[in-house]
């Protein structure tokens, strides 16, 4: 079947509300924040909605269940022509001695004889060699920076902190009176598509979505996307290579190289969402072909040595359909590295699953929780 | 869907305030985009100007309000009726406006009163927008002007010598260097009124056009004053910023309809209103329903 990047850009500034309670209420917030990223779930939702606006036939039961189907991929954060990729949790941005940033990274670590940890069994901790301050801003990455350093290699990234925050206070007006009313002064943090702080560091940015579209539709080009309908517009892209961070030719050349004993990373590009919170629930399960499993491990057994997570992210949202909340669930936030050491099978074939998503639920994959990225260690 | 784009042009200086303090010397300064610091009018002022506040009122029944509900949206329940039961009327709103970026910012200039500055990014991002939105692009190439150099049309009144004196800024005038974006965006903004435009115009680099943004807003000082002693009442001095008269903004709006809800010859937008400010008269075609 077909598939295209979509290509989403932003003619407001747009709000990804984090789920925090919003209300006039005493004590509560008054101020809605917007995250970093939209969920993969929002994008989602976007994307089918905009080919079924395009296809025209409403949304019958049957047509909700045939776009509730697309898979979508996404999203990643593009800045101008270059695909932005998020900071991997193994790698600590610092300040060194002459000012100048240094990067610590992150390995599984043996404990002596003797010592242990609290860890789940068979994990191990992650050495620390350095007692610094994690320096901020080193949000997101370059793709050929995170490609070098999926390798294995050393790499001091670019500063990046994403897309900035415009905060903007809102009044509901009294018609009669001319004036604004009580309880209605609330502020909104917005997130433009852009980046930079004045012309001369200013660059357009944009959402990137893959997705299969296997009757050829096509998306309709003007679409409401986030809090607020604010206004967006989609572009599908002709050459799928251009547009998406395909696998690299050095990672494929490496990966071929390995076989049963190698030691393979997962960096999470998306948050991905676990039976376990934020252990993969296919780590028992793979090489055993079983069916179900994400693209390429179902013949590839591999063992959860180590972890970086972070922070535990929420996602919830409301049921179109049913009329009521969704409940909430964790995610694994994007970054978030799994050390793995390959028992059985040839692990090239886990590069299948690059930039496809490796949550255990068939919905939230097709959602896109969850794209993957491979490494070695 | 489809897209209408809209231009605005202020009749009095305009303050679309940010609502928060600053941390300037400015103590209501206007409201900026996070990423290159131009002033910009937002969408949900622009929103709320046009709608005016019809089809609040939930027991509102007449055509007007049901209209404006269509079209700005509504939220909120109401009681049928034939019982007490009562029925959610909210919808969705039909017409969707986009912030109004500043196109072309006047400066005082030595010759010929002020200049229309505009920038490469300013127009390259509305030309982005335009294709976006499957609208006819600009057909005149954007040149690319030198940190010195300001781009003009054939016809130009702004040049003295051979330099354009804007505040205390000299440009190299290259005459005719911008012609034909001139003439183009002429028509296309001002239409009959071309001829005003066009001997003002000129392209100036993004960073020329970033420091006037910066520093060539409208910054005025006023006083609350005793009524008794006609003296200044302690903390009665502030300082206000505002966008200069003369500027021209561009938007979009996105709908199925309601774009004849935008044929406005004026409307009055951001604070201060009552000492003129915010006055913009819509430029452009009318657009039916």
């Amino acid at each position: 079947m077909p598939e295209r990047v979509l290509e989403i850009h932003a003619l407001s500034p747009l709000l990804f509300r984090d789920g925090r309670p919003f209300s006039a209420a005493d004590g509560t917030e008054t101020a809605a924040r917007s995250l970093n990223l939209p969920l993969p779930s929002t994008v989602a939702g976007f994307v089918r909605t905009q080919v079924g606006l395009a296809e025209g036939k409403g949304f019958s039961q049957e047509q909700l269940q045939n776009l509730h189907g697309l898979q979508v991929c996404g999203p990643l954060l593009a800045r101008g022509d270059e695909v932005l990729l998020p900071a991997p949790r193994d790698a600590v941005v610092y300040g060194g001695a002459d000012g100048s940033p240094q990067v610590m990274k992150l390995t599984p670590f043996s404990p002596p004889d003797g010592a242990g940890c609290d860890l789940p069994d068979g994990l191990l901790p992650l050495q620390v060699t350095q007692d610094v301050k994690p320096e901020s801003g080193y949000n997101f990455w370059p793709a050929h920076e995170m490609e070098r350093w999926l390798l294995g290699e050393t790499v001091i990234p670019q500063k990046i902190s994403g897309l900035p925050t415009e905060t903007r206070v809102h009044v509901g007006m009294d018609h009669e009176k001319g004036k604004a009313q009580e309880g209605q002064l609330f502020s909104v943090a917005y997130r433009p598509l852009e980046m930079g702080k004045n012309p001369q560091t200013y660059q357009p940015a944009s959402l990137r979505v893959r997705l299969s579209l296997p009757n050829g539709q096509t998306p309709a080009p003007i679409g409401h996307l986030g809090g607020e309908r604010r206004p967006v517009a989609v572009e599908v892209k002709p050459s799928l290579s251009d547009y998406w961070f395909d696998c690299p030719e050095a990672i494929k050349k490496r990966f071929a190289e390995l076989g049963k004993g190698a030691r393979v990373r997962l960096v999470l590009a998306t948050p991905a969402l676990f039976e376990q919170g934020w252990k993969p629930g296919w780590v028992e399960k793979s090489g055993t072909g079983e069916l179900h499993l994400p693209r390429g491990l179902a013949r590839v057994r591999l063992r959860l040595v180590s972890a970086a997570v972070g922070r535990r992210e929420p996602v919830s949202g409301w049921n179109l359909r049913q009329n009521q909340p969704k409940r909430v669930r964790w995610m694994a936030p994007a970054g978030s590295v799994y050390f793995f050491e390959v028992e059985d099978g040839n692990p090239a074939d886990l590069l299948e699953s690059w930039l496809r998503p490796v949550s255990d639920s068939e919905q939230d994959r097709k959602d896109g929780f969850g794209l993957a990225l491979w490494g070695v260690w | 869907m489809q897209a209408k784009m809209i231009f605005w042009q202020a009749l009095t200086p305009v303050h679309p305030g940010t609502g928060q303090d600053s941390s300037s010397v400015i103590d209501l300064p206007v409201a900026r985009e996070a990423a290159t610091g131009f002033p910009v009018i937002p969408a949900s002022s622009l929103k709320g100007v046009l709608r005016d506040g019809r089809g609040l009122e939930k027991n509102d029944e007449s055509e007007e309000a049901a209209i404006a509900r269509r079209v700005f949206g509504y939220a909120g329940k109401k009681k049928k009726s034939d019982s007490e039961e009562e029925e959610d009327i909210s919808q969705a709103a039909e017409l969707t406006l986009t912030d109004a970026r500043v196109l072309f910012l006047p400066v005082r200039s030595y010759a010929g009163t002020f200049a229309f500055l505009t920038c490469p990014l300013v127009l390259e991002r509305l030309k982005r927008d335009q294709k976006a939105l499957g609208l006819p692009e600009l057909k005149a190439s954007i040149p690319n002007p030198g940190q010195t150099d300001a781009l003009l049309a054939q016809n130009t009144q702004i040049v003295h010598g051979d330099k354009v004196i804007l505040e205390d800024i000299d440009l190299s005038a290259k005459v005719g260097g911008a012609d034909a974006l001139a003439q183009e965006l002429g028509k296309l903004v001002f239409g009959e009124e071309a001829g005003y435009f066009v001997e003002r115009f000129a392209l100036v680099s993004n960073d020329v056009f970033a420091y006037f943004c910066e520093m060539g807003m409208e910054i005025i000082a006023r006083v609350r004053l005793k009524s008794d002693t006609k003296t200044v009442e302690r903390g009665g001095l502030w300082y206000e910023e505002a966008i200069p008269a003369e500027t021209v903004f561009s938007s979009f709006a996105i709908g199925k309809s309601g774009f004849d809800e935008i044929n406005r010859p004026y409307i009055q937008i951001g604070g201060q209103a009552s000492v003129g400010r915010g006055l913009l008269r819509r430029l452009g075609v009318k657009y039916e329903s």
